[in-house]
């Protein structure tokens, strides 16, 4: 019977070639990690709908909140190659896990560093990448999601104080967050951004239970009833609704990484197994339509990989633009959604439950298909940038 | 209190083995090596007697080729100090003498308190090198911990024995190798890979490596698993065909 080579395969393109010995180490650590706390337990917290909660203080110890942001704040001072390879392992492991990093890094954290005073830096930043303070972050309405400029919250000033009132939805970590950046549109039309703690009158939280995807993932609906926070809570250095696309950009480019690693967890579960699985009498991976599945999903995940790679070093350098990121989050999701799908076909009956990964992942990447930008959107991004002419927002 | 860690860098155990075509040794190639395991339980335990005192350095001191910068950063990473790396070209090939005796010289110029390890390499289990040493350094030593404190300037040790578990008080300076313990080793934390690659890693250059008196001659990898036999009867006479082979071909009933 044919040998399992993973490993091999895993260095076909040598990628460590490139990647310096830190970026090695981080990868090998959260790799390590997650091999240990996550995938053994993954599909029994998938089942019952919840997130790990248990793992934030060891999540924090490792470093994972908050990595790009300067020490200073709390944060380890990454340079994006390791961030996206560490977004990489964790998405292995699972998108919800994936997505809880994400959120409180590149959008919660993030929307603080840039946006955020120097006095709601040094309270909230620290606190933040200790997994003391968890965040979530509010942009999405129930009538605003491809069109947030039509988003509907509203706040208005009395004072120094601000009154915001409205709804945002399917916001990952609303419920455990301990505070949410929300975005609203003031008097004159401006999109503002407040940090809202939880336990502030008028805000309360609903989780929606009836996912079939992100299971392991808390997805909340923020409710905002005559919310009243002070001056202080407002993001003073924002520039309307581009500041809050901005961390979303970010959040993205960990996206185009993560989904390498749901590929890999997919491929080299379906792989393994079509060297083991006998039918009329050989494995299923001398059967050429077989063979053509793994190559075909193989070459995906290394083009996929290898333009993440490239994209991150372009972010390094400053020269990544969000219409790269677009592009690639376009790929990618595409790519991880394809190979999840085609793994789980070539398990048969055993791709479809929980001591397998590929039916989670494929329902996963459905969600993160269409999350932070649908396929759709990121396709009129890159084609208005094409053609110069705006499909979107005509 | 300064603390040396020996660390060895071994294939990941979970990775199949191959063996050379020609028998020479192993092939290496394309294998994940990661620190020895129980090198890692060995630097978990000076990273705890050192937050217990609440100062001492940890030095990490290997045999080992460039590869092995690899193993010292994750080392350094974890929380270790400053590191050592005496450099040899293959350090496959080097008996354990061999080891042991480089490993020395850089001991007795440090003049540590404690040498940590790990109670063998899963490699090629050699379990003699820190013998070896803790004789030559005339240190108190133990084999196999499974569990540390550190109170009243003295160590205390837990060992796993037949009849359960044995606590031992060992002066310092000494050598304690470790057993699987009953804590994990940390994982190295984002900021302290960071950290890491500001901390000194020192190359040691060799000049005179004594003749290595044991030497590996042929390597091959175990025979292959006969295949099983099945029996191809209908019932009852397959019961008694399994019964006839068990008696006379097994020989085990």
């Amino acid at each position: 019977m044919p040998e399992s080579k993973i490993h091999e395969l895993r260095k076909f393109f040598d990628l460590d070639e490139y990647l310096t010995e830190e970026e090695k180490l981080i990868r090998d650590t959260i790799r390590d990690f997650v091999k240990k706390e996550i995938l053994p337990y993954i599909g029994e917290w998938w089942l019952k709908g919840e997130f790990p909660k248990h793992l934030i203080p060891q999540m924090a110890e490792l470093g994972l909140f908050g990595p790009t942001i300067p020490e200073k704040y709390g944060g380890a001072g990454l340079n994006y190659v390791a961030y996206g390879l560490m977004m990489e392992e964790l998405e292995y492991g699972d998108s919800g896990i994936r997505s809880f990093c994400s959120v409180q890094s590149s959008l919660a954290m993030y929307s603080i560093f840039a946006f955020g005073s120097e006095e709601q830096k040094m309270k909230y930043l620290p606190e933040m990448a200790k997994g003391k303070l968890i965040g979530c972050f509010g942009l999405t309405e129930p009538n605003a999601g491809s069109d947030p400029a039509s988003l509907e919250t509203r706040c208005k000033k009395d004072g120094n104080e601000w009154i915001i009132n409205g709804r945002k939805m399917w916001i990952t970590n609303g419920t455990i967050g301990d505070l949410a950046v929300v975005w609203a549109k003031d008097e004159d039309e401006r999109i503002q951004g407040f940090i809202i703690e939880k336990g502030t009158k008028g805000f309360s939280t609903r989780e929606i239970k009836t996912k079939i995807s992100l299971r392991a993932s808390d997805t909340s609906e923020l409710i905002l009833d005559e919310v009243r926070v002070p001056e202080s809570q407002r993001l003073p250095n924002t520039e309307g609704l581009k500041s809050a696309l901005m961390p979303l950009n970010e959040a993205r480019f960990g996206i185009t990484w993560g989904c390498v690693g749901s590929a890999w967890a997919c491929f080299e579960e379906a792989y393994n197994h079509s060297l083991v699985r006998v039918q009329f009498k050989k494995p299923i991976a001398s059967f050429q339509i077989t063979q053509q599945r793994l190559v075909d999903m193989f070459e995906k995940i290394w083009k996929a990989q290898l333009l993440v790679y490239h994209l991150g070093r372009m972010k390094d350098k400053g020269t990544a633009r969000y219409i790269h990121v677009s592009l690639v989050k376009r790929n990618n999701t595409r790519m991880a959604l394809e190979v999840a799908r085609e793994a789980r076909s070539l398990l048969g009956a055993y791709g479809i439950t929980t001591e397998y990964h590929s039916m989670r992942h494929a329902a996963n990447m459905d969600t993160v298909h269409t999350y932070e930008g649908t396929y759709e959107i990121h396709t009129l991004i890159v084609g208005r940038y094409l053609t110069g002419i705006d499909a979107i927002d005509r | 209190m300064k603390i040396i860690v020996l660390t060895k860098r071994v294939p990941d155990t979970g990775t199949p083995i191959k063996v050379k075509g020609d028998g020479s040794g192993l092939d290496l190639s394309s294998i994940p090596f990661v620190m020895n395991p129980y090198d890692e339980y060995a630097l978990e335990a000076a990273l705890k007697v050192k937050e217990k005192k609440g100062e001492g350095e940890i030095v990490l001191l290997a045999v080992g080729n460039d590869e092995y910068k690899e193993t010292i950063r994750h080392g350094l990473a974890m929380g270790a100090d400053r590191a050592k790396l005496i450099k040899v070209e293959n350090p496959f090939v080097l008996d354990a003498i061999q080891v042991a005796n480089l490993l020395l010289e850089e001991i007795k110029k440090e003049e540590p308190d404690a040498v940590f390890c790990g109670k063998k390499a899963v490699d090629d289990e050699r379990s003699y090198v820190h013998a070896f040493i803790a004789q030559k350094m005339n240190y108190s030593y133990l084999y196999g911990a499974v569990n540390i404190d550190f109170g009243d300037d003295k160590l205390k040790i837990m060992k796993e024995t037949e009849r359960g578990l044995a606590t031992f008080e060992v002066p310092f300076p000494c050598l304690i190798s470790f057993d699987k313990c009953q804590f994990e080793a940390r994982y190295p934390s984002l900021r302290g890979i960071m950290a890491a690659k500001k901390k000194p890693l020192e190359e040691l250059e060799v000049q005179n490596i004594p003749e290595n008196r044991v030497v590996s001659i042929k390597f091959e990898p175990p025979p292959p698993k006969k295949p099983g036999k099945i029996i191809d009867l209908p019932f009852p006479d397959n019961v008694k065909e399994l019964v006839r082979l068990l008696k006379e071909e097994a020989k085990v009933l």
